[in-house]
């Protein structure tokens, strides 16, 4: 008994079967081993989408048809969710008047997959609670609202930049925050041309576009004071100096296009990332940019490894002839 | 995720990396034609035939290409996708309509205490959300859509099982500030509208949680009213009362209070209608309670099977197949020259 045992245990290792008895011992091993934790990337995003009437402008194209910002903003927003590696999580909110939103704070992705889309696809403009777009205090106030989360979500804020009533070009809502504190990055959307603004009725039936005369073309400080002073007490600074008043001009603010200038300063003065939406694979690799992820350990399956150099073994084994000796 | 994803059967069996297939040619070269075990000699014709011999050589080589071809299998991740099942059950389709203006920021004190200087007790908002949240948690297995509504009613949550996503909707309420507005009859008819052609599965739940102040007008009551009827919605109100407010059954003609006029309105609908005051500890069981009770109709509910990975199986049996064709090497005598030497 132990004679045959040895004799075969001899012929396992003899030059003939020494591939088989390797191969046999490496399915073993992929078979039994289990998922080991190597690091990672993830990425924890929460989405802000503006929801405010500029958004309804129509310069993109899907499927040869003209949307709008919103649109096109969800359209790829959806595609981009598959870039994201499983384990990432995204959280949605919208912004409108000077605000952040929250509606769902950040979720696993591939779990969840569906119903992210489904969240996503009921955003739209009618959410919106006041005509106002404050883009630049939605943004700080918004890093302010994620700062202190548990998660340390990064901030992706969707928005084409246009401030509603206009900014005046010196005065301009001050950052306080800490600069990169909260890490993220500004979505541009729209054209580079000016384009009408539709504009709708709160139960969102088309009531046309928006006309000059319809918003407001100056922003506040350069109105002054008109309603508690009849002739419009102008501002001053801090020294008392009577602030510039910019000239009255026929304005452009009834159309829209995208403030990339802008955005680009508020992303400079906030810490944060600048891209521009052209495409859902642009979009997917601007949010699946290493800076905004983090390396945590993801449980990886690693059988892959001995179960190939098992096949290769086997392989080697049965060469054919001429490849022998 | 990956987008490569061959489906061998749809729902039922998947390749999660298909480009591991072209590895699966190899299979065949232990079935090669080979003249390994010839031997240089005149003639064996006189030899016998070794039929068992043969079959067994044969048999070896199979196995070492079934061996091949599973590991090949494991290797292009061979799954079952996650996979949804209808099943019937008990439970209820919640909607949860959820107030999210500013008065809800406002701190809950219990009855009698100062509002000024107290500043040790929760807002009413977190009060809320942390009674939906374990409510939610209680009935797992019902389905949930969670809707927020300030100034205008907003959908966060579509009819889900998913508990993570529902408590993410419900944790999302607490950042920021609330909206300065309330207005409760469009958010009660956006909730009941929820059900609106959807096939009618199981009890319907509209779980207001509110501290309900504002009024309705007659013509939203007859549409609210309507809307319950169409579509046999229970209501249930999660009542947060506010510092000041005289309660749910003060006299509605006594002054301003908008809250005890909405109860009378709920309590005219004619569906069926349960108030519950939040400040009291016990209330969510209670309302638990009630729902166990009353709401557990059979539901119709997807159960998702999660993704199966079958890999692991394919290296067991790519062992099996392995350990077969060592087998028949082993008992089969390799060429003499071989032998001799042990």
């Amino acid at each position: 008994m132990i004679a045959t045992t040895r004799q075969l245990l001899a012929r396992a290792r003899s030059p003939q079967a020494r591939p088989l008895t390797v191969a046999v011992l490496l399915f073993g091993l992929a078979a039994v081993l289990p998922p080991v934790s190597l690091p990672g990337r993830s990425y924890t995003h929460m989405v802000v989408l503006d929801i405010t009437q500029s958004m309804n402008t129509l310069d993109y194209e899907l499927d040869g048809k003209p949307v709008d910002r919103l649109t096109y903003a969800k359209h790829s927003l959806a595609e981009s969710l598959r870039a994201l590696p499983c384990g990432s999580r995204i959280g949605w909110g919208v912004f409108s008047e000077y605000r952040l939103l929250a509606l769902m704070t950040p979720v696993e992705v591939c779990s969840n997959y569906h119903e992210l889309l489904a969240t996503l696809s009921s955003i739209d403009g009618q959410m919106s609670w006041a005509g106002a777009s404050e883009v630049s205090k939605g943004l700080f106030s918004s890093i302010r609202a994620l700062k202190d989360l548990e998660q340390k979500p990064s901030l992706v804020f969707v928005t084409d930049g246009h401030e509603a009533p206009p900014l005046h070009p010196k005065i301009r809502p001050s950052f306080d925050g800490e600069p990169g504190a909260v890490k993220g990055l500004i979505v541009g959307t729209g054209g580079s041309a000016l384009s009408p603004i539709p504009k709708f009725d709160p139960d969102g039936r088309p009531l046309g576009y928006w006309r000059a005369d319809e918003v407001s073309q100056t922003d506040t400080a350069t109105r002054g004071r008109t309603g508690s002073s009849a002739n419009g007490e102008a501002m001053v600074d801090e020294s008392g100096q009577s602030v510039a008043q910019q000239a009255v001009v026929a304005g452009t603010e009834h159309l829209s296009s995208l403030k990339s200038p802008h955005l680009r300063e508020l992303a400079s003065q906030t810490g944060m990332a600048y891209h521009t939406l052209a495409d859902a694979d642009g979009l997917a690799a601007a949010l699946t940019d290493p800076e905004l992820g983090r390396t945590q350990s993801v449980p990886t399956r690693l059988s892959w490894l001995p179960a190939l150099l098992g096949v290769l073994s086997l392989a080697w084994g049965f060469r054919p002839d001429r490849f022998r000796r | 995720m990956n987008d490569l994803v061959l489906n061998l059967w749809p729902g039922a069996l998947e390749l999660t990396a298909p480009l591991w297939l072209l590895a699966l040619p190899l299979a065949l070269l232990p079935l090669w034609p080979r003249r390994r075990h010839s031997l240089d000699y005149g003639c064996i014709d006189w030899l016998p035939r070794d039929a068992l011999g043969n079959a067994v050589l044969r048999g070896g080589r199979i196995a070492a290409a079934l061996a091949i071809v599973a590991a090949v299998l494991g290797l292009a991740g061979l799954a079952q996708p996650a996979t949804e099942q209808q099943r019937t059950g008990r439970g209820a389709e919640i909607v949860i309509v959820l107030d999210r203006s500013r008065s809800m920021d406002e701190p809950l004190l219990p009855k009698g205490r100062q509002p000024s200087i107290d500043t040790t007790a929760e807002a009413k908002g977190k009060v809320a959300r942390r009674l939906l949240a374990e409510f939610a948690a209680r009935r797992p297995e019902d389905r949930y859509s969670l809707l927020l509504f300030s100034t205008s009613p907003m959908l966060v949550v579509p009819f889900t099982q998913h508990g993570d996503v529902v408590q993410a909707g419900i944790e999302a309420g607490g950042i920021g500030r609330g909206l300065s507005e309330t207005d409760i009859g469009r958010a009660l008819l956006a909730g009941a509208e929820q059900f609106d052609r959807r096939a009618y599965s199981g009890s319907r739940i509209l779980l207001l949680v509110s501290d309900g102040a504002a009024q309705i007008d007659d013509e939203m009551r007859g549409k609210i009213r309507r809307a319950f009827e169409r579509n046999r919605v229970a209501v249930y109100w999660v009542f947060i009362r506010s510092t000041l407010s005289l309660g749910l059954n003060a006299d509605e003609n006594d002054g301003n209070v908008p809250e005890a006029a909405l109860h009378k309105f709920l309590k005219s609908t004619g569906v069926p209608y349960e108030a519950f005051e939040a400040e009291d500890p016990e209330a969510v069981k209670q309302a638990v309670a009630e729902v166990d009770r009353q709401q557990n109709l059979p539901l119709d509910y997807v159960e998702r099977i999660p993704r199966r990975d079958f890999s692991g199986w394919c290296f067991a049996l790519a062992l099996l197949a392995g350990a077969i064709a060592l087998a028949c090497r082993l008992i089969t005598r390799p060429a003499w020259k071989e032998e001799l030497q042990s």
